[in-house]
């Protein structure tokens, strides 16, 4: 049963700030630009949103009156708020919880904001199994785990090096094309590059991860019906989602590099009634660079193992036959903390606009996004989500 | 025991029973008697549904299913250099993060037999695992 088959739903604005390290502004100073910058793109007042889904902040952790300091500051008032924590699946999640509100009847107008200044000040704390069981036994981070998934994946499928390097550099000329990204990030990187970047949890390397910076980004989600009563220019309607927090809870999955895509993925797309090959574009994810591989076999655009294959097959440039993560991705754009799902969610509406400039997509007649949070103990990330949209008239 | 470069475990009352095992040197995973199956790390409820959970000794022994080698360390661990860490499966079908010994990043190799290793007086406030040798 797909809920948002009849498009029905529709992202009439997106917004997003330059992407910076350590830029010493706050989530309200970055808010505030994604609010002016959705208003004055689409002519919709302030004054006409009634609901706000935002995902939490690093630079703001512990604050439990989230959502209504941001309504606050904007000077939003609302009748239905959200606060998504499901990591970086919460922007994309966002975009369906807005929908089954707006469905609900209980809002109409709904800014779904992502924005944190975690390269600012971060006052994250973490609990439970990752201080108990993982710290004390010398985990440091997430990228202590995408470096053992990366392990695991190599040795039963073979080195993923070669493709890894070809989206790097890939992603990176995305980020040269990209005026939001990172200017740290904004410089041509060559295939040697990635190789010879240094180890940071072997076999992990630097250039596989994302860096931390400051940003923020967001969307304006209504009705269909309501955006022809506004005159909307553009806009683009989600026509299919699925979502699992906490994939494999029961630890039946022995293989721990497969994650909540291999459920979600086929049934997104089955729910747009689409294949793998249909999708004109992907967006995928990526705070680190061996995630993507693993998805697209998930997903179902290859085999198990065939996730490098495909992509040294593939042209995944913006004028290929699969362009990924067109404006550099959170790997060569920036990872804007808990607001780092926004990048590739509004790099895909943007596309979709057809509004991308110089890496504008041809024929950009749908994308699917995804996103993921959270770091299971010693299984894979927690959290996967996945998105079709298709622009609309 | 304790050395003052070791972060404070933030204990629940629910892992007593595991760290009071670690104490005297044996690992101990919950167990549910019904499903028969173990499970790590300590919860409220059982994985697999049945109340409620005994606590059983490990064998101490399983096979190596991923690693890494460390090079930003963990709180307590800054003064070791690069160090591996990797998940053990053990003989009882549960899934263990571990520092690894005795070994190194090109000499190890997934799939290998490891077994538990204890070393109260060093830096580590958990059992580490080391290959076994044949």
């Amino acid at each position: 049963m797909n809920w948002l088959r009849q498009r029905d739903i529709a992202i009439i604005g997106y917004a997003e700030t330059k992407l910076t390290r350590r830029s010493g502004r706050s989530v309200l100073e970055l808010a505030g630009e994604v609010l002016r910058s959705l208003t004055e793109r689409t002519g919709i007042e302030a004054e006409r949103i009634d609901g706000l889904a935002t995902t939490q902040a690093w630079s703001e952790a512990g604050n439990p009156f989230y959502t209504s300091s941001l309504a606050e500051g904007l000077g939003l008032s609302l009748t239905w708020s959200q606060v998504t924590d499901i990591g970086g699946a919460s922007p994309v999640g966002n975009v369906a919880r807005a929908a089954a509100a707006i469905r609900a009847g209980m809002c109409e107008m709904v800014l779904c904001l992502n924005a944190d200044a975690v390269s600012t000040q971060d006052f994250g704390r973490q609990t439970w199994y990752r201080t108990e069981f993982l710290e004390p036994a010398g985990f440091s981070g997430p990228l202590v785990e995408f470096a053992m998934l990366t392990n695991a994946y190599a040795h039963r499928y073979g080195s993923p090096d070669a493709a890894l390097a070809k989206l790097a550099v890939t992603q990176r000329q995305g980020a040269l094309n990209n005026e939001l990204a990172c200017e740290v990030l904004r410089r041509p990187l060559s295939e040697q590059d990635y190789l010879d970047s240094k180890f940071v949890s072997r076999p992990l390397r630097l250039l596989d991860c994302v860096m931390r910076c400051d940003g923020a980004n967001g969307v304006l989600v209504t009705s269909t019906r309501l955006a022809r009563e506004l005159g909307a220019k553009k806009m683009v309607h989600p026509i299919a989602y699925r979502e699992r927090v906490n994939f494999d809870a029961r630890q039946t999955v022995e293989d721990i590099t497969l994650s909540g895509f291999s459920e979600v993925g086929p049934k997104v797309l089955a729910d747009a009634g689409m294949r793998a090959r249909d999708v004109r574009m992907f967006h995928p994810y990526d705070d680190f660079l061996i995630v993507m591989p693993m998805k697209l076999e998930h997903i179902g655009f290859c085999g198990p193992g065939e996730g490098a294959h495909f992509i040294l097959e593939h042209d995944i440039g913006p004028t290929g036959d699969l362009p990924i993560n067109t404006g550099g991705g959170q790997i060569s754009a920036g990872q804007p903390g808990l607001a780092g799902g926004g990048v590739n969610l509004v790099e895909a509406v943007r596309q979709l606009f057809g509004e991308a400039g110089s890496r504008q997509v041809p024929d950009a007649r749908n994308a699917l996004v995804t996103g993921m949070g959270g770091v299971q103990y010693v299984r894979n990330w927690a959290n996967s989500c996945a998105m079709i949209l298709e622009p609309g008239a | 025991m304790n050395t003052p470069a070791r972060p404070a475990i933030r204990m629940t009352g629910l892992s007593k029973p595991f760290w009071d095992g670690v104490a005297e040197q044996r690992l101990l995973l919950q167990y549910d008697p019904v499903a028969r199956r173990h499970q790590f790390y300590p919860r409220p409820v059982s994985l697999y549904g049945a109340m409620p959970l005994e606590w059983r000794e490990a064998s101490g022994y399983g096979e190596l299913i991923t690693f890494t080698e460390c090079r930003s360390p963990a709180k307590g661990f800054e003064g070791l250099g690069p160090y591996l860490v990797g998940v053990v499966h053990l003989d009882e079908g549960v899934k263990f993060f571990t520092r690894i010994v005795n070994a190194t990043f090109d000499t190890i190799t997934i799939g290998q037999r490891m077994h538990i290793n204890w070393d109260p007086e060093g830096i580590d406030q958990l059992c580490r695992f080391e290959p076994v040798r044949d």
